[in-house]
């Protein structure tokens, strides 16, 4: 996060050293060795270890060469990267205004408009079936009035440049259209329906993270310029744009990163000529003729990408690392014990392995994208490393921007008023109407014509036989034995507060060590590992991870009783990087001259977390923990494979319903998990000041 | 010296946070009790527990689902004085993925819903105790010879694969064969453009439709199978689930009147709607009603510690009482021929008419070629059906795309060597 350029860089004389207190690091680490990268390794070897036990090449070799697999790879490739420009231009305006204006409920609106990010899959694909679904309330107006209004216009009586363009495109692009015109929208089986999704998700992340750097870019500077009469693009591209490209291009990488291993959405909207690599892994995984060897080979190849996309991407979010003066192979080396540069040396001989395949792969895999798009995405990397790097120049201290309030705007620029309002009101009706339509169709019985709430109190259990309320929760077959969607809602939040409370804990103590150890401090790279690999799972796939799981501790008995450990772990793991990110992004506000004040007064280490590094980063850490409970409402891949019927959580049902086409029982239990949801976040934005990390 | 002291950002204080902890944590841990106490019977120890794997269908397409599911299981559980838990998957593919990871610590102690095609793979990996039922006299042969005739699995229901249509919109005017259809009638691309199928490498009723096609093409007009999807490609829908086209089917918007579904579904529409809109067809090759008979079987899972139990629960799913459940609520033939058929079912298509394409295919050619068909499939309905010579070319249009990224990469370096010499 680009504000963290003006942290406060500690001296030694804050570090803390001894090995218990490193130690205390190894407890999020060993659960995520254990959860997670033991998992990993194991499902992932089935892709290079042939069956006589030696290392091979030959599985990912042949999983690239299938000629499905391409088509697959070059459908993930395209969506992904179309879906990232297109979140990046719709978001960009949004991000703009809530960082410059300052209007009747901003603040609201905007947390209101993250809630998408943290939808389950199977909510956001309800929401966009009632939407533009084959009878979507949007479907036909949008087919009948708005599509050929815009083909009358685009036809050459309104515009005659048409008879220009279409016969040189067809000559450059060898292509053979007669005419242009938009085809009438249509949800599944599409790849538009897939984008329009991808974007509705991904929007908040830009929203998010673009609007945070503008309002944080520096002031002085702008104010400078313009004194000095700079014009309008001139300084937007000297002073504001370089401030902010690289939360640009984070927001970017990290849409494409989630479309990439997008899998709900693309496997119930797809069909089967849209997959992505994902559930072409899901495909052979759990479909027969279970080829696990070419599911491993693709899998592994889907995380090396994303880990170099991550990696990109937290270079680009944490800026302070490229300030730090350059490590240099001796630093590393200085003061380890021999036995650790031995494997140190091993590591890096697999990593540098690993990195020549990753570079391959990559290749390969930018070689299937569409010619247009790479034209696209090089001048776009042109124009960001052109324009768009980081000025060393800061001038004056940094404060946050005095937003104009929009009302002020309507006086002396009335268009841009309007075009921001047009702008505010298109974005509600993309984000929202479909939150609000699954709200509506939880209390609208579709059969009788009329609103009522007897659906929903009867599926939570409630009944006013003879005008007295009684709480009798009736199973439903459909969600498992003895399943009661009470019973759901009660697991989910069982799961989320735990997921809540550990994950905080977890993430406070892995971050104060990383940043307080004195070790660590010496051996920056060690470090950056420790903190990445414990970022890495942020894009990981469920599926693999949830067969991982399930294959690796599969000697293991689990009674079902206890079979809720496995499932709050994955929740663990999928909700922890979002709250260290979050509580690090915190921790730099921390003046480390306090701590140092502190220790020369003979205050305990234990004092001045207490009474200095907590209050500071408290608000982060709420924020970071209502994220994690978010998430684990919101979790749905690994807990579909894991769970068992007595632990099963509502998004689970919701899939359950939805696929007994129960179509009023899953909208309700969406709505109130979207309620939680909405309560939770904006409780944070009423009590902190922090924002939330992606 | 001065040193400015902010003030805290916020004021949450670590007591109080820690407190709050305390008691989300604590309440975390009483709230599953509140819903136990709502759901689930005490169970303790002593009670042996089976645990079963069903698809989320299984018995779900009734009238009233809890009331039947309760004449099943619950019966079960008060005879034997046992408890029974049901783990729901979506596809009995996903069911078998999950037996086979858990191969040596199974968790499941019975599987229902194995079909005859995925039985093979079930076999090759040695998942099922075999176990012959007290109630085996009383099934159908021909459903325990086109299953297993080991008994690793048991068959408890069969049923054709059929097409099934709205008659208001599928009638001789429209589809002018309808009546005697044939496969190849389908590749009209009027028609074509009305048939709702599932993906074969998704569904189970999807790998139904496609053995049937290969039967029909294959082994009775001996032609290629691939160019029945070839001609239907880019027309047809194809959904990743039966449950998903069934949606579809009723769904007037979509205006798809024609689905891959089963012969008994328009005793389905009878029972629910009064009407008899809904037809169904298999096809007419040679003068003779060709289908794809899907026999679904139930099974006892390898490492079990509740045989005897599991066992009797095969003999009372495989009875006459469960058996003449099956009809109205899981919509297929129950295999116990003593089992009596509803009224409703006067309105589907009878099974003797109809010759199984299933013996035209041996046990070994099915479990050696599925994933070759399955993967055929995709090739074909995805990039087309090509004779295999012509693709292994790599079409030259994607050289140029690398030259593309070298391009912009040397502008790069040229700018930035630029830049340098500047400053």
């Amino acid at each position: 996060m680009p504000g963290s350029r003006y942290q406060r860089v500690s001296t030694d004389k804050q570090r803390i050293t001894g090995i218990t207190f490193n130690l205390v690091l190894l407890i999020p680490l060993f659960i995520s060795i254990l959860f997670f990268y033991f998992p990993l390794f194991f499902i992932l070897s089935d892709g290079v270890i042939s069956p006589s036990g030696f290392i091979t090449l030959e599985f990912l070799i042949e999983a690239l060469e299938d000629p499905l697999n391409h088509h697959f790879i070059k459908f993930t490739m395209n969506q992904a990267i179309i879906s990232a420009i297109a979140t990046v231009i719709i978001g960009l305006p949004g991000a703009y205004i809530f960082a410059k204006y300052d209007f009747f409920g901003n603040n609201v609106l905007k947390t209101i408009f993250t809630i998408p990010f943290v939808l389950p899959p199977v909510v956001v694909v309800l929401g966009f079936v009632l939407l533009l679904g084959p009878s979507g309330i949007l479907t036909s107006p949008i087919n009948e009035v708005i599509i050929p209004i815009l083909n009358l216009l685009l036809s050459p009586i309104f515009f005659p440049l048409n008879e220009i363009l279409i016969p040189n495109l067809n000559r450059i692009f060898n292509l053979n259209i007669s005419e242009i015109k938009i085809l009438p929208i249509e949800l599944y089986q599409t790849f538009e329906g897939i984008i329009i999704v991808h974007t509705f998700y991904n929007v908040p992340i830009v929203l998010r993270l673009v609007s945070s750097a503008w309002s944080k870019a520096n002031v002085d500077m702008e104010e400078v310029a313009t004194t000095l009469g700079s014009q309008k693009h001139h300084f937007f591209r000297y002073i504001t744009f370089p401030q902010i490209s690289s939360a640009i291009l984070a927001s970017g990488i990290l849409t494409f990163l989630y479309c990439f291993t997008s899998f709900a959405v693309v496997l119930s909207l797809g069909g089967f000529r849209y997959r992505t690599i994902e559930v072409q892994i899901y495909s052979l995984f759990y479909y027969p003729p279970y080829d696990y060897q070419q599911a491993a080979a693709l899998a592994l190849i889907q995380l090396i990408i994303s880990s170099l996309l991550i990696i990109a991407y937290l270079y680009l979010s944490e800026p302070t690392f490229k300030r730090e003066r350059p490590v240099s192979i001796f630093d590393i080396i200085r003061g380890l014990p021999i036995v650790v540069i031995i494997a140190l040396i091993g590591i890096a001989l697999v990593v540098a392995g690993l990195g020549l395949l990753a570079v391959l792969i990559l290749s390969f895999f930018i070689v299937q994208v569409d010619l247009s798009l790479i034209l696209l995405l090089g001048l776009i990397g042109l124009v960001f490393w052109k324009y768009g790097r980081t000025t060393p120049l800061t001038v004056g201290e940094i404060r946050s921007r005095p937003k104009i309030p929009l009302r002020n705007l309507l006086a002396h620029n009335k268009i841009q008023f309007i075009s921001i309002i047009t702008y505010i009101v298109f974005l509600m009706i993309f984000l929202l109407s479909p939150i609000v339509l699954i709200f509506i169709s939880a209390f609208y019985d579709r059969i009788t014509n009329e609103w009522s709430f007897t659906a929903f109190f009867t599926l939570l259990g409630f009944e006013f036989p003879n005008g007295v309320l009684k709480w009798a929760p009736e199973s439903i077959p459909a969600l498992g034995a003895r399943t009661t969607p009470i019973g759901l809602i009660f697991n989910s939040v069982f799961f989320a507060l735990i997921t809540m409370v550990l994950s905080a804990l977890f993430g406070i103590l892995s971050i104060y060590v990383i940043r307080r150890s004195e070790f660590l401090s010496r051996h920056r790279i060690l470090a950056l590992i420790v903190s990445w690999s414990l970022i890495l799972p942020l894009v990981t796939s469920s599926i693999t991870l949830g067969l991982g799981m399930l294959r690796a501790f599969g000697f293991i008995q689990i009674s079902s009783k206890d079979a809720w450990i496995p499932i709050l772990l994955a929740h663990l793991i999928a909700a922890y990087p979002f709250v260290s990110r979050t509580i690090s992004t915190a921790y730099n506000k921390v003046d480390f001259n306090l701590i140092e004040i502190g220790q020369t007064l003979g205050a305990s280490k234990w004092h001045i977390f207490r009474t200095i590094e907590f209050p500071i980063i408290s608000s982060g850490i709420l924020a970071g923990a209502t994220f994690a409970l978010a998430i684990s409402f919101g979790e749905f891949g690994a807990t579909f494979f894991i769970a068992r019927s007595e632990f099963t959580t509502m998004t689970i049902g919701i899939y359950k319903f939805l696929a007994m086409k129960q179509l009023q029982n899953s909208a309700i239990m969406a709505s109130i998990l979207v309620f939680i949801c909405v309560l939770a976040f904006l409780l944070v934005q009423k009590l902190g000041n922090d924002e939330f990390q992606f | 010296m001065t040193i400015k002291v902010k003030q805290p950002i916020c004021g949450i204080t670590l007591k109080r946070t820690l407190i709050l902890a305390c008691i989300i944590f604590s309440a975390s841990f009483i709230l599953p009790h509140i819903s136990l106490v709502g759901g689930y019977p005490n169970s303790s120890n002593q009670t042996p527990t089976l645990t079963i794997y069903a698809y989320d269908s299984l018995l779900n397409w009734g009238l009233d689902p809890t009331d039947v599911n309760s004449k099943v299981f619950d019966a079960f559980e008060s005879q034997k004085g046992c408890n029974i838990e049901l783990e729901y998957f979506t596809d009995v593919g996903a069911i078998l993925a999950r037996a086979i990871t858990e191969k040596n610590a199974p968790v499941a102690d019975l599987i229902i819903g194995i079909d005859n095609v995925l039985i093979h793979e079930a076999k090759a990996q040695d998942l099922f105790i075999p176990y012959e039922p007290i109630t085996s006299a009383n099934l159908s042969i021909s459903a325990i010879n086109g299953l297993d005739p080991e008994f690793h699995v048991t068959p408890y229901d069969f049923g054709f694969i059929a097409l099934i249509y709205h008659k208001d919109l599928v009638n001789p005017t429209t589809v002018p064969n309808i009546n005697n259809l044939e496969l190849s009638d389908l590749t009209d691309p009027t028609v074509a453009q009305m048939l709702l199928a599932e993906d074969p490498t998704l569904s189970s009723t999807g790998l139904g439709f496609l053995m049937w096609t290969i039967g029909v093409y294959e082994k009775v007009l001996d032609k290629d199978w691939e160019l029945w999807w070839n001609a239907t490609r880019d027309y047809i829908q194809v959904e990743s689930s039966w449950g998903d086209a069934f949606d579809l089917f009723y769904n007037p918007a979509v205006n798809r009147p024609i689905m891959v579904s089963y012969a008994t579904d328009p005793a389905y529409n009878y029972l629910f709607y009064q009407d008899t809109s809904v037809g169904a067809t298999v096809s007419h090759e040679n003068d003779s009603n060709l289908a794809w008979l899907q026999i679904e079987g139930i099974g006892i899972v390898k490492g079990t510690n509740n045989l005897a139990l599991a066992q009797s629960f095969i003999d009372w799913f495989t009875g006459k009482t469960v058996q003449e459940l099956f009809p109205e609520n899981n919509w297929m033939y129950p295999a116990n021929t003593y089992a009596e058929l509803p009224a409703s079912y006067d309105y589907a298509i009878d099974p003797t008419t109809v010759t199984p394409l299933n013996d035209l295919f041996t046990p070994e050619e099915i479990n050696s070629s599925l994933a070759d068909w399955q993967d055929t499939w995709q090739r074909v309905m995805i990039l087309g059906y090509t004779t295999p010579e012509t693709t292994t070319t790599t079409s030259p249009s994607t050289y140029p795309a690398g030259f593309l990224i070298i391009g912009p990469l040397i502008i790069i370096i040229i700018l930035k060597k630029k830049n340098n010499r500047v400053e």
